[in-house]
C-alpha cells in the first residue's frame, strides 16, 4: 500500500484510505508492541519469572494426567477418587516405583490425586478470579465516576463484606448448601469483587476520574457510559488484573480451608486429600508423611506463585516501583 | 461597525463549595468566576490572561459546559443558529459539542494512555456519529497531516508515551479540530512545552485558526503568548475581569494598576531595557466568600477609602473598547 | 569583573539508565568570577540541571562524573568523596532549588531547618545565635522572621522561594547555584524574587549560575549566558554580546521563538524537529538535525569553540553573519 510511505510534502486531500484490514494489522502490531515491552519488564523482575515458572509446572501436571490415566496408568489402581491398587499389602503405602508418592488409606494413589486436582484449583481460581475482576472493575469504576448515593451503597455493601471474616461467610454458606467447585468459585468471585477489592479498585478510579482526558473525552461528546468503559475501565484493567492474582490465591487458600473442614462437597482436591488423612488421623504423623506434604506443599505453592506474579505485575503496572 | 459576536457572556459567576466540618456543611464558597462579562466577535481569539487561581480556566471550563454555571448568561451563535449555554438541554449538547472544542494544557494528561493516536483523534467523531468508518479514517489521516504529523500512517497507533510533548500536544490539536469547531477553548497549550517546540505549536494554531475560521479563547499566564496569540485581551484577578480591549492597545497603555504591575514584571529579553519594579506587593489569595470592596484593594499601590467603602469597580469603557475596572483611573 | 571564583573545565558527566549510557553533560567548560552572575539557558534535556548537580555532586546513584575539573578557588572538587566534599556544600556553594521541589521538608517548621543547615557546618553555635541569624536572613529576603516557626506548607509559594534563598544564604556561600527557582511562581512574585536575588548577589558579591529554560529571565539576571544543548554549552557571551550578535543558529532559533511584550509584534519562526535522544545523540554537532545553517562537516565532527573576543565562545562551524 503506498502511502505507508506517503512523503511529508502529500496533500492531505489525497490521501488514500489504508482500509479496514490495514488499520486492523496497525492496531494488532502497536498493541503487540506494548505488551512485548511490559513483558521485557515482566521478565526483568526474577520473583515474577519464579511464579510462572510454578505456575506453568502445576499447568503441566494437570495437563499431563489425562494422558496418564489413558495411557499408562490403569484407571482401576490410579483413579484418583475409585481406583485401589490390589497389590499393595497395607495402605497407606510409602512412596515406591510403582506409586512414586504412595497411597492414601483408601489405597488410592497420592499422586494421581495430586495431580487430577490441580485441574480444578485452577479452574476454581480462574473463574472466581474473573468474576471479583468483573465486579470490583464495573462496580469501582461506576462508584468512582457517580458518586452519592450509588457510591455511599456499594461502599457500605463492601464495609459489610470486610466486616464479616471471608472464610466465615464461606462456612456458613456451605453450611446451607450443597457448594460444587463452580458455585464454589463464582462465591468468592462475588464475595471479593464486592469487597475489599471494589474499595481498592474505586480508589484507583477516582484518581482517574479527574485525568484530564476524562474532561477531554466529555468535551469530545461522550457520555456517562462512554466515559466509564473507554476511559476509566481500560485505566483500571491492569489494577484489576493485579488484583485478579491475588483473587486467584485467595480462592485456592479458601477452599483448602473449607475441604479441610469437611465443609463442601468435592470429589477431590488438595483441601480433601488434608482432610481424609485428618479423618483417618494421619494427618500429624511424620511417618505419613507422604499424605500431607504433597497437598499442603501444592497449596502453599501455588498461592505463593499467583501472589509472586503479582507482586511482578505491580512493577508492571506501577513504574515507581521498578528499580531503574 | 456591525460585527457579530460569536461567543457573549454577561455577568457569569461559577463559587465552588468549601466543604469542611464533620458534617459537610458549606457555607463558604470559592468565588471562582465572579460576574463575568465579554464577548468574542466571530473569527476573533481573545486572550484570557491571569495568575494561577484567578478563574481563567473556570471560565474556559464554563464555556465549554465543563463545569455548571452559578449564574449569569452565555450565548453561542454562529450565523445558524443562537445557543443559550446557560440553559442547555441534553440534547442541544451534542451539536454544541461539534462547535466548540477544547485544548487541554498538560498533553501527558490529556490523552488517554492506553489510546491510541487513532483512537484519540477518532473519538470525537465515533461518539458524535459523524461520518461513516472510511471517512472517519481518511479524516483522522487529514488531519494528522494538518498538524505536521507526516506521514500519518506512520502515528496512527502510536501510544502517547511514544510521542514527545509537542507530539502530543498536536494530537490533541488535531482531536479537537476534527470536528471542524468554529470556537475552541484553548487552557495554556504551550506552557509545558520547550521553547523550541512552542512556537510551532502557537504557529500552527494560528494557521489553522485562520483557515478553518475558528475563535480562540486563549487562556495563559503569559503576557508575551497571550499578545501573541488574540487580537483582544482581558485581564482577569480573583474571578474579575480587571480590564479588557485591544491586546496592542492594552499592552502599549494598560490603565488597571494590576495589569500595569503585570506589564511591568515581565522579564524582556532584551538586555537593553531596564523595568521599573512592579508597586504592589504580596500574592494572589483564594477568594473565599470575598469582601464587596474591589478585589485588588490590598495589593493596589492607588487605593483610597473610596475604594474600600465601595463595591468592586464595573467595567467600564475608558474609550475606543478599552475597558477597565478601577475607580481610579 | 573580579578573581575567578569557579572554574569549570571539560566537565562530563554520565548516567546510566535502562537502554545504555546518557552523557547529560559534554566536555563543558565555563568560569564564574566574584561578584559574576553567569546565566544557563536550555530546554529539557540539555543538561543544565544534570550540571548544577555535578558542582555541587550531589549525584544520584547512576550517575557518575566521568572527567574534568570544578576548581572553586584552584581547589578541585571533581575528585573529592562525599565525606569530604561536605564541609564546601553548603557553606561554600549553595543550591537554590525550586521550593515547590523537595528542598524544604513538610514535616518540619521552615525555621528549624535553616537552624539545622546552620548548626551542621557550625558546631558550636548555639540554638538561640542560630534562630537570631534565620531572624536576621529572614529579614534578607523580606520575610516576616514570625514565619520562621510555620511549616513550609503554611506559606505561599513565593514565602516558600526566599525561605529557599534565605536558607542557602545561611552560611555566606562563596558561590550560589539557582536552578529554575522561579518557574512555578506567578510573573510578579517572579519578578520581586528575581530582583532579590539580583541585589543580595550584587551586594555580596557573590558568584551566582542562573539556571533556567527562560531566556528572558536570564537575561535580567545575568551579566553572561551559555546557552546548553543535549549536554554541550553552544554559545556563551556576554549578555549584550548575546542578543545583539548571536552566532550560533541555535541561540538565534531560540531567541526568535521567543514573543515579547514590547517592540512590535513579530512572527516568532519556530525551529523544527524534536529535542534530541541523548540514548542516541546525533552525530558531529549535536544541533545539526535542526540546523537551519547546517554544513557536511557539521554530520562529522562535532565543532570547536571558535573566539569571538570578549569572551564570547561559539561552537559552530557555520555561524551566523558569517554568510559570503
Amino acid at each position: 500500500m503506498p502511502t505507508a510511505t506517503a512523503s511529508p510534502s502529500s496533500d492531505a486531500g489525497q490521501l488514500a484510505p489504508l482500509g479496514a484490514t490495514a488499520l486492523l494489522r496497525m492496531r494488532l502490531q502497536a498493541i503487540g508492541r506494548e505488551l512485548r515491552e511490559n513483558w521485557r519488564i515482566f521478565l526483568e523482575n526474577r520473583i515474577g519469572v519464579i511464579g510462572l515458572g510454578i505456575i506453568a509446572v502445576f499447568l503441566a501436571l494437570a495437563v499431563v494426567h489425562p494422558i496418564l490415566m489413558a495411557t499408562v496408568w490403569d484407571r482401576n489402581i490410579y483413579d484418583p477418587v475409585l481406583g485401589f491398587d490390589p497389590s499393595v499389602a497395607a495402605n497407606p503405602a510409602p512412596p515406591s516405583v510403582r506409586h512414586p508418592l504412595g497411597t492414601d488409606p483408601q489405597g488410592r494413589d497420592v499422586l494421581s490425586q495430586l495431580m487430577f486436582s490441580t485441574r480444578s484449583e485452577f479452574a476454581l481460581g480462574i473463574i472466581a478470579a474473573l468474576v471479583t475482576v468483573v465486579i470490583a472493575t464495573t462496580v469501582g469504576a461506576v462508584s468512582a465516576y457517580f458518586g452519592g448515593w450509588i457510591d455511599a451503597l456499594f461502599m457500605r455493601l463492601a464495609d459489610l463484606i470486610m466486616m464479616l471474616p471471608f472464610v466465615s461467610i464461606l462456612i456458613v454458606l456451605s453450611a446451607l448448601f450443597e457448594l460444587q467447585i463452580l458455585e464454589l468459585a463464582v462465591l468468592i468471585g462475588i464475595l471479593a469483587g464486592f469487597g475489599g477489592d471494589t474499595i481498592v479498585i474505586k480508589a484507583q478510579a477516582l484518581s482517574i476520574k479527574v485525568r484530564a482526558y476524562i474532561e477531554a473525552a466529555r468535551v469530545a461528546g461522550g457520555n456517562d457510559l462512554h466515559i466509564i468503559f473507554h476511559h476509566i475501565v481500560p485505566n483500571l484493567l491492569p489494577i484489576s488484573f493485579l488484583y485478579m492474582m491475588f483473587t486467584v490465591t485467595d480462592a485456592v487458600f479458601s477452599e483448602a480451608v473449607l475441604s479441610f473442614f469437611g465443609l463442601i462437597n468435592l470429589r477431590m482436591s488438595w483441601g480433601l486429600m488434608i482432610h481424609l488423612a485428618e479423618v483417618n488421623g494421619y494427618l500429624l504423623r511424620l511417618d505419613t508423611w507422604w499424605l500431607v506434604l504433597p497437598p499442603g506443599l501444592a497449596i502453599t505453592l501455588l498461592c505463593s506463585s499467583f501472589y509472586l506474579v503479582g507482586r511482578a505485575l505491580d512493577e508492571v503496572v506501577n513504574p515507581r516501583l521498578r528499580r531503574r | 461597525m456591525i460585527q457579530k459576536d460569536l461567543v457573549t457572556v454577561s455577568g457569569l459567576k461559577k463559587y465552588f463549595p468549601v466543604e469542611q466540618g464533620m458534617f459537610r456543611q458549606t457555607r463558604r464558597f470559592i468565588h471562582a468566576v465572579d460576574d463575568v462579562t465579554f464577548s468574542i466577535p466571530v473569527g476573533e481569539s481573545l486572550s484570557l490572561v491571569g495568575e494561577s487561581g484567578c478563574g481563567k480556566t473556570t471560565t474556559g471550563k464554563l464555556l465549554v459546559k465543563l463545569h455548571e454555571p452559578t449564574g449569569g448568561s452565555m450565548q453561542f451563535d454562529d450565523g445558524r443558529e443562537s445557543i443559550d449555554l446557560a440553559h442547555l438541554k441534553r440534547k442541544a449538547m451534542r451539536g454544541f459539542r461539534r462547535k466548540a472544542q477544547m485544548i487541554f494544557q498538560d498533553p501527558y494528561e490529556s490523552l488517554n494512555p492506553r489510546m491510541t493516536v487513532f483512537d484519540a483523534i477518532v473519538e470525537p467523531l465515533n461518539v458524535q456519529n459523524i461520518g461513516n468508518w472510511v471517512e472517519r479514517e481518511r479524516r483522522v489521516a487529514e488531519m494528522l497531516a494538518l498538524v505536521d504529523l507526516t506521514p500519518p500512517s506512520s502515528f496512527l497507533f502510536r501510544f502517547p508515551h511514544e510521542l514527545s510533548g509537542g507530539q502530543r500536544q498536536r494530537v490533541a490539536i488535531a482531536r479537537a479540530l476534527v470536528v471542524n469547531p468554529i470556537f475552541v477553548v484553548a487552557d495554556e497549550p504551550t506552557s509545558m512545552l520547550d521553547v523550541s517546540i512552542r512556537t510551532g505549536v502557537m504557529n500552527l494554531m494560528l494557521e489553522l485558526g485562520d483557515r478553518f475560521n475558528v475563535s480562540y479563547l486563549y487562556i495563559t499566564h503569559d503576557l508575551a503568548v497571550a499578545r501573541y496569540m488574540g487580537r483582544g485581551l482581558a485581564v482577569m484577578y480573583l474571578g474579575k475581569i480587571v480590564e479588557m480591549g485591544n491586546t496592542e492597545e492594552v499592552l502599549a497603555h494598560g490603565l488597571h494598576p494590576y495589569t500595569r504591575a503585570m506589564l511591568s514584571a515581565v522579564p524582556v529579553p532584551d538586555p537593553q531595557v531596564k523595568r521599573a519594579a512592579a508597586r504592589i506587593k504580596g500574592g494572589i489569595t483564594a477568594p473565599v466568600n470575598p469582601p464587596m470592596r474591589c478585589r485588588f484593594y490590598d495589593r493596589c499601590p492607588i487605593s483610597d477609602d473610596y475604594c474600600l467603602h465601595n463595591d468592586h469597580p464595573p467595567l467600564e469603557d475608558k474609550g475606543a473598547g478599552h475597558f477597565t475596572a478601577c475607580y481610579k483611573v | 569583573m573580579g578573581n575567578p571564583l569557579l572554574e569549570v573545565e571539560n566537565l562530563t558527566m554520565q548516567y546510566t539508565i535502562r537502554g545504555g549510557e546518557v552523557t547529560a553533560v559534554e566536555n563543558v567548560s565555563f568560569s564564574v568570577s566574584e561578584g559574576e552572575a553567569l546565566g544557563i539557558v536550555g530546554e529539557s534535556g540539555s543538561g543544565k540541571s544534570s550540571m548544577a548537580i555535578s558542582l555541587m555532586k550531589l549525584l544520584p546513584e547512576n550517575a557518575r562524573i566521568l572527567g574534568g575539573k570544578i576548581l572553586l578557588r584552584g581547589m578541585d572538587l571533581a575528585p573529592l568523596s562525599e565525606e569530604e566534599i561536605r564541609p564546601y556544600r553548603g557553606r561554600r556553594i549553595a543550591m537554590v532549588f525550586q521550593a515547590a521541589m523537595n528542598s524544604l521538608d513538610p514535616v518540619y517548621r521552615t525555621g528549624d531547618q535553616i537552624i539545622e543547615a546552620l548548626q551542621n557546618h557550625y558546631q558550636d553555635m548555639n540554638h538561640t545565635a542560630a534562630r537570631a541569624r534565620v531572624a536576621e536572613l529572614f529579614n534578607l529576603v523580606d520575610l516576616d522572621p514570625a514565619l520562621m516557626d510555620r511549616y513550609p506548607h503554611q506559606l505561599s509559594g513565593g514565602m516558600r522561594q526566599r525561605a529557599v534563598i534565605a536558607m542557602a544564604l545561611a552560611c555566606n556561600p562563596d558561590i550560589i547555584i539557582a536552578d529554575e527557582p522561579t518557574t512555578a511562581l506567578d510573573v510578579i512574585v517572579q519578578d520581586t524574587i528575581l530582583r532579590k536575588l539580583k541585589q543580595l548577589q550584587e551586594r555580596d558579591k557573590l558568584g551566582m549560575i542562573y539556571i533556567s529554560h527562560d531566556i528572558a529571565v536570564v537575561c535580567e539576571v545575568s551579566q553572561r549566558i551559555a546557552i546548553m544543548y543535549a549536554g554541550r554549552i553552544m554559545e556563551i557571551a556576554g549578555t549584550k554580546d548575546l542578543f545583539v550578535q548571536p552566532r550560533h543558529p541555535y541561540t538565534c532559533s531560540l531567541l526568535n521563538a521567543f514573543p515579547s511584550i514590547i517592540g512590535p509584534k513579530r512572527q516568532l519562526l519556530s525551529l523544527p524537529g524534536e529535542s534530541p535522544d541523548l540514548l542516541h545523540p546525533p552525530s558531529g554537532c549535536r544541533f545539526h538535525p535542526r540546523c537551519p545553517r547546517v554544513l557536511d562537516l557539521c554530520r562529522r565532527e562535532a565543532p570547536p569553540d571558535t573566539d569571538y573576543g570578549n569572551g564570547h565562545l561559539a561552537a559552530c562551524y557555520h555561524p551566523m553573519g558569517t554568510d559570503s
